[in-house]
């Protein structure tokens, strides 16, 4: 009798304890229950309070297969729920896709319209010599050609993003028509320092190794030689005709191999919070370039120093006159130039094993 | 006390700066920095995949300078490389470790080089790292600040395994950085800053913030 009577008080103290639980959080209606259910069960006597708990606890027993089987349905629901989120996530980029690609094609129908004047553009490109001659005349060309198109029937209701999607979509085109020009003003001149940096590279390629005196690349870096995922974003850059392109092309590549490089920290060292450093990233960069075997380094480092930096040495800082500069951030800036420092470093290398 | 001009009452204006660090590779330049990156946050975890390239803001009383850090690679067979990296830099932070008297000539190596080669405006800061380290202390402090007097260097002794002087460093860059920005050529920058408050003279520290 005696046991009971504490099973009970113990029963009362465990609600007691959920009620002043629910009091803390402040859930008034859990509490109102809680309140309820203490005042129902202090009418039982002990007897009464038993039969109440076992007909609870079979009931409970004949719920389990449902409980069981509503779990069974939140599980595969959830399950549902993340394949669809994955979907939407690819439609939406589909969509993103189908906007750009529709962006460039209503370009091109532009771009048609204006064929004379654009011949005449290239024309005029191709007389002039210097190169800031050349950049301004195409930033002028740009400039004047977008704002044309705002007030072309097609486009007068397209919205901001729109307009600024489509001037990417006229410079690559545009670069596209004047590309060999601009990439090789020198024209053979160009093309054979081009070939011979890249004969040079191909016999460093049989010399390097990760140890080599020029990398001593330390072993808990070697790990994901010879960094392929890096060499693939670089040898994609010739497939770019943008400036902009070309160099987001060359920061992509950069953080690969920061990315890989973390990677084999994480895996080689205890210390979490190590990071790879500057120090770790060039000598990595430099064998990257030279076993991706990119052609047309120096002429695509002369592209980008005279179309893009030309604006970025200028200390405007307005929105509207920079606008090549406000589009490239400070970030990418610094991977442009450790590589423009690892392809100069290349060129002084020699065979020597 | 700081005798500022009118323009104070308005929203703090904002520099952007390019700050380039230099220094042997085992001196801790790149512990510093993100030391200063993250230090001042510990509940602040983003993983950060590499401390090459990082930015952080400091603000002061009545402005918020914003430092773009470009680390270098330290190694003695890339040292023909170093002006790419300093070009169009507004700071240079020339890092030695105070147990090495060979990363301290190192450094005075690159403290002649910028002098000769960097733009003209740039501010060149002397540190010595590693203080925690004060028993193997091989560079004497006063050898050091004379040099750096001497130069006309910002210097200063820290430690990026205890903090010591870190997040002091950079507030110190900020707060001679605006004065220097009327006496440097706007082609050399690589950015331009926004600046058209009065050089301030003492403004005073009110602390740091992301």
């Amino acid at each position: 009798m005696k046991k009971d009577e504490t099973a009970d008080n113990e029963l009362m103290i465990f609600l007691k304890y959920l009620l002043s639980e629910a009091l803390v959080v402040g859930d008034k209606i859990l509490a109102t229950q809680l309140q309820a259910t203490i005042k129902c069960l202090s009418n039982f006597r002990h007897y009464d309070l038993k039969r109440v708990l076992n007909s609870l606890r079979a009931d409970y027993k004949l719920r389990s297969c449902y409980v069981a089987y509503l779990t069974r349905c939140k599980r595969s629901l959830l399950a549902f729920n993340h394949k669809y989120e994955k979907l939407l996530a690819e439609l939406t980029r589909d969509q993103e896709m189908l906007n750009k690609y529709m962006i460039s094609m209503m370009t091109r129908l532009f771009l048609e319209k204006h064929q004379r004047v654009l011949l005449k553009f290239v024309v005029d490109f191709q007389s002039l010599v210097l190169f800031d001659e050349k950049s301004d005349l195409l930033e002028r060309f740009l400039t004047a050609k977008h704002a044309a198109m705002r007030q072309d029937v097609m486009w007068k209701d397209a919205t901001e993003p729109q307009l600024q999607e489509a001037r990417l979509c006229m410079e690559r085109m545009i670069m596209s028509h004047i590309y060999l020009y601009a990439m090789y003003p020198n024209g053979d001149g160009d093309t054979s320092r081009d070939r011979l940096l890249e004969e040079h590279m191909q016999k460093l390629s049989a010399v390097i190794t990760p140890d080599h005196r020029d990398l001593r690349i330390p072993s808990i870096y070697q790990n994901e030689c010879p960094w392929l995922a890096a060499q693939k974003e670089l040898i994609m850059i010739n497939a770019f005709k943008t400036p902009e392109d070309k160099l987001g092309c060359v920061a992509r590549c950069c953080s690969t191999i920061m990315t890989l490089l973390s990677l084999s920290l994480t895996c080689n060292t205890a210390n979490h919070s190590a990071v790879p450093v500057a120090d770790d990233l060039v000598p990595v960069l430099l064998y990257v370039i030279i076993q991706s075997g990119t052609p047309n380094l120096l002429s695509t480092i002369q592209y980008i120093e005279s179309y893009c930096c030309k604006n970025n040495d200028s200390a405007s800082f307005a929105a509207d006159g920079c606008y090549k500069n406000a589009k490239i951030d400070g970030e990418v800036w610094y991977w442009w130039t450790q590589f423009v420092a690892a392809v100069n470093f290349i060129k002084s290398m020699d065979y020597k094993e | 006390m700081s005798n500022k001009p009118t323009n104070s009452a308005l929203s703090p204006k904002s520099y952007q700066y390019k700050l380039v660090l230099l220094g042997e590779s085992a001196v801790g330049k790149s512990s510093l920095v993100l030391r200063f990156v993250k230090g001042q946050f510990h509940d602040y975890q983003e993983s950060t995949i590499g401390a090459a390239f990082l930015t952080q803001s400091v603000c002061l009383e009545d402005a918020t300078v914003k430092f773009e850090i470009w680390d270098t690679a330290g190694q003695e067979r890339y040292h023909s490389l170093a002006p790419m990296y300093y070009r169009g830099a507004h700071v240079a932070i020339v890092v030695y470790d105070i147990t090495s008297q060979d990363t301290f000539s190192r450094a005075k190596t690159w403290i002649k080089e910028l002098q000769r080669q960097a733009s003209a405006g740039i501010v060149i800061c002397l540190v010595g790292n590693k203080i925690d380290l004060a028993d193997k202390k091989m560079v004497e402090t006063s050898e050091a600040k004379a040099y750096a007097d001497e130069n006309g260097l910002l210097f200063m002794e820290t430690s990026a395994k205890t903090a010591t002087n870190v997040t002091e460093l950079f507030i110190a860059i900020a707060k001679k950085l605006p004065k220097n920005e009327s006496t440097s050529h706007s082609g050399q920058m690589r950015r331009g800053i926004e600046l058209n408050a009065t050089p301030q003279t003492d403004s005073q520290q009110t602390g740091c913030c992301k």
